[in-house]
């Protein structure tokens, strides 16, 4: 009776709505998803050949935009431009109380990277570590 | 009659216009479940725009109606009806998905393609649950529906439920929209439970730039291949694909911004509201409720795991190794998965960034699971 009422309860997975249905569904999942894999794979190849042809452009054909370039932090003849100089006095009268004047610079070595430096500062100095009574 | 007798019989008479006179045990149990949702959405913050229009819609839907007065969603001719009229016939769900095309950026999967082998994967939960269903005594069409359930994409669930087995449809959109909620939930023990600490801390590398002309271009052609090989798709790929094309294409900007902002808003209200007051004790306190329920945590689990194995069985053929985290982001909840990921690989290792990398199988599994629900709704219709 046991038997008979399990191979029943299992009848429905040999039918044609069950396991043929089953690997069916995932078959077209991953046909259809292999197939926008080399559809997509193909799309660098493809922009590079259109690009050739019909070059990408703003819309309506208009020229594309001339990207803006940031200024360049040193000038041809070596000199600091002004207003790079602006900037650098602007912030350090920001964090000096009185007025000063920036007499040297040098390059920092790998091992003095301002920002990671910076950065592992601010991080230990946000814990609140409590000091111990020795 | 004396004054007290008058006086009791107008009391008993206005017991029986109230709500109380009618109202059961169900009832009760169903508007506290209700209520749980509004408080889990606003206290802790699960699914708060999906929950806190189900929640109430249970609320409202479980109001025992008066007698004579069409009230429910299931009263002809009640104003509730004509509101679930949208979930009945499917309208609801093709709209959402047009604005999570208009919402969605496919420029990470665009940049990895192979990462969208992990969105089909994670199906293999929808058809062993299919399978499950069946053994448990469920129709065909009821264990397509139920299995759905394992693409984690409400809309998807909803609009195959509304075609293959209305009967269902409360208890399978419930069942959907409550596992996508507990996504941070469900998820994370499997994914840790199927990976190793070095494999949860593998890098990958930044994703190349994807040209407009890629993004415009690419669609037109996606929609075209998924619905050639499963037709029954074509309303959900087709609305999510317009979307993105409207997103994309640069010139329907406006159209793009309705479709991802107050559209997809307005239809969210009223999918979850009318789902939730579908949920009406009579109907919805059934033994078959309580086997979706499991059912649906089971799918959903096998889908996790399904994406997890086989981003690891991937590599085994790789030389630049995949995150096998990144797997579980194939059941479609987006973006919730992807942010499981994100952050159970920062448990890891907290420089690792895996968010965008998940967002290609993610986006994969939304294509992934409408296919599924397409195939399953053509085979099973007829």
């Amino acid at each position: 009776m046991i038997a008979e009422a399990s191979t029943s309860r299992f009848a429905p997975l040999f039918l044609e709505t069950g396991f043929p249905l089953a690997i069916m569904g995932m078959v077209v999942v991953f046909m259809a998803l292999t197939v926008l894999i080399l559809i997509i794979s193909s799309f660098p190849f493809a922009m590079r050949r259109l690009e050739l042809v019909f070059p990408e452009s703003n819309h309506h054909g208009a020229k594309p935009k001339k990207q803006s370039q940031p200024a360049p932090a040193v000038s041809d003849d070596g000199t600091i431009p002004a207003h790079i100089l602006a900037v650098i006095a602007a912030a350090v009268a920001e964090t000096e109380s009185g007025p000063v004047r920036i007499v040297r610079t040098r390059h920092l070595t790998t091992s003095e990277l301002a920002w990671t430096l910076e950065g592992r500062i601010r991080h230990h100095a946000s814990h609140r570590l409590q000091t111990r009574n020795r | 009659m004396n004054t007290t007798d008058i006086l009791l019989s107008k009391a008993a008479q206005l017991l029986d216009t109230t709500a109380f006179g009618s109202l059961e045990l169900g009832n009760v149990i169903m508007i506290v479940v209700g209520l749980i949702f509004v408080f889990l959405a606003i206290a802790k913050d699960y699914e708060p725009l999906l929950l806190v229009p189900i929640g109430f819609g249970i609320v409202v839907g479980n109001i025992p109606a008066v007698p004579g007065m069409p009230l429910s969603v299931y009263d002809d001719g009640s104003v509730m009806q004509y509101l679930y009229f949208g979930v009945e016939k499917g309208v609801y769900p093709p709209l959402i998905f047009l604005g999570i095309g208009a919402m969605t950026d496919f420029s990470t999967m665009l940049s990895n393609p192979k990462l969208i082998l992990l969105g089909g994967a994670a199906q293999v939960g929808v058809f062993l649950t299919f399978l499950g269903a069946l053994v448990l005594g469920f129709s065909p069409n009821e264990a397509g529906a139920i299995g759905i359930i394992g693409g984690a994409d409400g809309p998807t669930a909803i609009f195959l439920s509304s075609k293959l087995a209305p009967d269902l449809l409360g208890a399978i959109a419930i069942a959907a929209y409550s596992y996508m909620a507990l996504v941070p939930v469900i998820q994370p023990p499997i994914m840790k439970l199927l990976t190793t600490k070095a494999e949860r801390t593998i890098r990958m590398k930044p994703s190349r730039q994807v040209s407009t002309r890629e993004r415009i271009i690419f669609p037109v052609i996606a929609f075209l291949v998924c619905t050639m090989l499963a037709p029954g798709a074509i309303v959900l790929i087709g609305m999510l694909f317009f979307g993105n094309l409207l997103k994309e294409c640069t010139v329907t900007d406006r159209l793009a911004a309705t479709a991802r902002s107050a559209m997809i808003d307005v239809v969210t209200i009223l999918l979850g509201f009318c789902v939730g007051a579908s949920t009406s004790a009579s109907h919805f306190l059934t033994p078959s409720s309580i086997l979706i329920f499991c059912l649906g945590a089971l799918a959903f689990s096998v889908a996790t795991a399904a994406g997890v194995l086989f981003a690891k069985f991937m590599n085994l053929f790789l030389t630049e190794k995949i995150n096998p985290l990144i797997g579980a982001a194939g059941v479609s909840a987006v973006p919730d998965s992807a942010r499981v990921v994100q952050v159970v690989g920062q448990q890891a290792d907290p420089q690792n960034f895996l968010l965008m990398h998940a967002m290609a199988p993610n986006v994969a599994g939304v294509i992934g699971s409408a296919i599924a629900a397409g195939v399953l709704w053509s085979q099973l219709a007829n």
